[in-house]
């Protein structure tokens, strides 16, 4: 469970970074500071059975969402294809997430 | 990205060793727990000064993404709508149980939620044309 949670939490830091490569906004070069301003909140949830891969769904969910606002929906990448994956099995992990899911399997 | 997503649920439930026959009643038993969530939102208080605090601050960038780009085609105003269903997703987390607990988790996941959302509003280094937009809703969220 340690590593699978370990394993979302990295494709989602990647996804921040690929947003931040996508959209370009000021400090773009610094796309670590921008992931650890993601990440920063979740560190303080300290509750045992909400780890922060839970949150990873809304976070991977808004950066597609964002993307497609900015206009920035470019080729279908590799990191893409991983967070799709992620978005899959955190489906099934995360109840509340099912309608989330559903909108972003129809508007793709 | 539909069928990567479908191999990462299919592919989980049966690295978990489930049947695929077990998915239906799965289903039946998620959507009755969603309807669960929906009625108890039936009973939440509206007075709750935090929710209030947890609706505006993912308003003020959303608003300013709605600024520096009216949604004028279909896959722009798909981009509104999946931001809109994750906070209604996270909002219904926080208050439907009400615990202290589930609004902080939840707001922090809010606060989580923010950086990408400027990172939308700022893209291409537009620093100019976005300040107008983020202080528009700055100034009526201070009202």
């Amino acid at each position: 469970m340690l590593i699978v949670n370990a394993l979302i939490l990295a494709v989602t830091a990647v996804r921040v970074v690929v947003l931040i490569q996508r959209t370009q906004p000021p400090g773009a070069s610094l796309q670590d500071l921008w992931t650890v301003a993601v990440f920063l909140p979740l560190t303080i949830v300290h509750v045992a059975e909400w780890s922060a891969a839970l949150f990873c769904f809304p976070i991977i969910a808004s950066t597609i969402g964002v993307e497609w606002f900015a206009g920035k929906r470019s080729t279908f990448a590799a990191a893409d294809a991983m967070s799709a994956v992620t978005l899959g099995f955190l489906t099934l992990v995360k109840i509340s997430a099912w309608p989330l899911a559903l909108v972003l399997v129809v508007t793709s | 990205m539909t069928t990567w997503f479908l191999f990462g649920a299919i592919g989980a439930w049966l690295a978990a060793g489930q049947s695929p026959l077990n998915i239906g009643p799965f289903l039946g038993l998620g959507f009755e727990v969603i309807a669960g969530y929906k009625n108890g939102m039936n009973l939440w208080g509206s007075s709750d000064l935090a929710a209030v605090f947890f609706v505006a601050a993912p308003l003020v960038p959303i608003v300013a993404l709605l600024a520096r780009f009216p949604p004028s085609r279909i896959n722009e105003s798909s981009g509104c709508i999946v931001l809109a269903v994750i906070l209604m997703q996270l909002f219904q987390s926080a208050f439907v149980r009400s615990g202290t607990y589930h609004i902080i988790s939840n707001g922090l996941a809010i606060c989580a939620l923010v950086p990408v959302l400027f990172a939308g509003v700022l893209s291409d280094r537009k620093r100019v044309s976005a300040l107008p937009a983020v202080s528009m809703p700055q100034r009526q969220l201070s009202w």
